[in-house]
């Protein structure tokens, strides 16, 4: 299970998208601000990370930007230029989805209903027209990843978003 | 037996992995229907529930829900005890916490439980699974007896997916309207959570308004709220005076392939009586704060946990010779010849460890069977590399589960642990 770190607020690294027009920045846009997610405390940071796999690369095929918030963490991976292709989370409850899909959220509910539950299974992917969610977990234990196909970078796998 | 529109209603929503099994095309009666490939010893005591899988009968009403199904019932009343009734197809499940049962269900049956208030509003809350379905309503004070024990008033759930208008803050739409297997539907009466904490959400949701799970509701709507620990639902085991320290899963071992049913017992308290007094166990503490311990399977180390609410093992798919099944039976197992596997599960902070020896078989040879419930069925969970090592109830078959509720003390150690 990832932890959820403790970490000082790091403000600076994200003031430059605290402009209004991204104040509920999500999935396909530039990383949201702290007080997107919900309105608990959080904290956030952010980490250039050049690949989760053994290549050597000279550029950051992606950026994260992490949030704490009251009931677990999100990391938005953000591409080269600044657009959020995917999300992850883990914590004792999910973040609220409705807010962090934005544009997405939409289609991530329609698939959602029309994929009946599997009674017994501890996990479940969706597949929308433009999204896919993966959840998983129990009750005070949950962890998933929403991401967009089309954004990923190439040389990133899809468990590199976690 | 199923009906026609069941099953139509099944084929439609392809919800068919799970429940809408091919019919073995019996007529019997539940008894006679259950044929476990051992018999466990008779265990009797006030603090003993017969706890029937899949039975289609008994303690799991009146229907086949779904494989790998452990079901009890409780006795449930009134928070002053004024009125009580046994209430069926609860599905125990150690991997949540407390009591919740479908409004219709306690309407059905007369019981009224108290609304439970806080600041401004009555208390409700939002309670989501892992396989995406929801459970949304108010939290009230009732009375709960299990087995015979004496009654203990907790929080539950009262499941209500057309309680006052949720607003935007819970995004708690789409939860199950009954408890019916129908699209939407619960396919149980309720849930009774018996896995290792008091709370269902803990210290978290006492300060943290924002924590997703609890809402305080008016009569237009509802907004994120606190919830002190007492308000909270609650795991009614841990409000036992003498048997409050967790519960035991007895279930009996089956024959390779499965059986048609099954029938054990939800034991309440660990080595607090001398039918709860486990010998021959080892104890797996757990980390508190999630609720896992270590389970390395194939080179990786994953979280793993033991829920009797999850119907078969579910881990990643990095072994190629364990491969999916494909059309309605996605998400299972389908490996040409049945796997033999294992894993080593070790206790949190502790070195204590041991290996389990499993196996897996093809789902759609399972699937096409007479049968409901298997310890060899499996499938794919969730997170590939990052993902969790979820031992089902197929883990249960054959084994004595100990669950110790955190913070309480028993001879096998101090909670939370898992012990087998």
């Amino acid at each position: 299970m990832v932890r959820i770190h403790s970490i000082p607020l790091i403000c600076t690294l994200v003031a430059g998208f605290i402009i209004p027009a991204f104040a509920h920045a999500t999935l396909g846009e530039a990383p949201s601000v702290d007080h997107d997610l919900s309105a608990m405390p959080a904290q956030s940071k952010t980490a250039a990370k050049s690949t989760l796999k053994s290549t050597v690369k000279s550029a950051p095929l992606f950026t994260i930007h992490e949030v704490q918030t009251g009931s677990g963490s999100v990391r938005e991976y953000a591409n080269a230029s600044g657009i959020v292709f995917g999300i992850a989370w883990s914590g004792a409850r999910s973040p609220n989805l409705k807010t962090l899909l934005g544009t997405y959220a939409q289609d991530y509910t329609d698939a959602s209903q029309a994929q009946a539950r599997i009674p017994g299974r501890r996990s479940r992917s969706v597949r929308g027209k433009n999204v896919t969610v993966q959840r998983w977990g129990h009750m005070r234990n949950v962890g998933g990843r929403a991401f967009d196909p089309a954004l990923i970078p190439d040389g990133v796998k899809i468990e590199d978003i976690q | 037996m199923k009906t026609w529109s069941t099953l139509l209603i099944l084929i439609s929503t392809f919800v068919v992995s799970a429940c809408g099994k091919p019919s073995s095309g019996d007529d019997e009666t539940p008894s006679s229907r259950i044929t476990n490939g051992k018999t466990l010893p008779t265990i009797s005591g006030d603090n003993v529930l017969t706890m029937d899988v899949s039975t289609g009968g008994g303690n799991c009403g009146s229907s086949t829900d779904y494989i790998n199904k452990p079901c009890v019932s409780v006795t449930i009343c009134n928070a002053d005890g004024s009125h009580c009734s046994p209430i069926n197809d609860l599905l125990v499940d150690t991997g949540s916490f407390g009591l919740r049962v479908f409004k219709s269900v306690l309407d059905s049956n007369g019981i009224t439980p108290i609304q439970v208030t806080t600041s401004g509003g009555n208390l409700a809350e939002c309670v989501e699974y892992g396989d995406g379905s929801k459970h949304w309503g108010p939290v009230a004070q009732a009375q709960v007896k299990l087995g015979n024990e004496s009654a203990v008033t907790v929080p539950i759930q009262v499941i209500d997916s057309s309680y006052v208008d949720n607003g935007t803050d819970a995004d708690c739409t789409g939860g199950e309207t009954g408890p019916g297997t129908g699209s939407g539907q619960g396919a149980f009466n309720g849930i009774l959570g018996v896995g290792p904490y008091a709370q269902d959400c803990g210290a978290g949701c006492a300060v943290n308004a924002g924590n997703g799970n609890y809402y305080s509701c008016t009569g237009t709507g509802c907004s994120s709220s606190t919830a002190a620990l007492a308000k909270q639902v609650t795991n009614p085991v841990s409000a036992l005076t003498t048997d409050g320290n967790g519960v035991i899963l007895m279930l009996p071992d089956l024959d390779f392939g499965g059986n048609t049913a099954a029938s054990g017992y939800l034991v309440l308290g660990i080595g607090t009586r001398s039918n709860n007094t486990l010998t021959n166990v080892t104890a797996y503490p757990m980390d508190a704060s999630n609720m896992t311990f270590t389970t390395s399977y194939n080179g990786h180390d994953y979280p793993g946990f033991l829920d009797s609410g999850s119907n078969g093992l579910f881990f990643p798919d990095t072994n190629s010779s364990v491969s999916g099944c494909s059309g309605i039976l996605a998400g299972w197992y389908c490996p040409s010849s049945t796997q033999n596997l294992s894993a080593v599960n070790t206790a949190y902070n502790s070195t204590t460890h041991g290996s389990v020896s499993f196996q897996i078989e093809n789902f759609n040879t399972f699937w096409n069977s007479p049968n409901w419930v298997a310890k060899e069925i499996g499938g794919a969970s969730g997170g590939l590399l990052n993902g969790q090592f979820d031992w089902g109830l197929s883990f249960f078959f054959g084994r004595n589960v100990a669950v110790g509720i955190e913070g309480k003390s028993s001879s096998l150690g101090s909670g939370t642990y898992w012990a087998y």
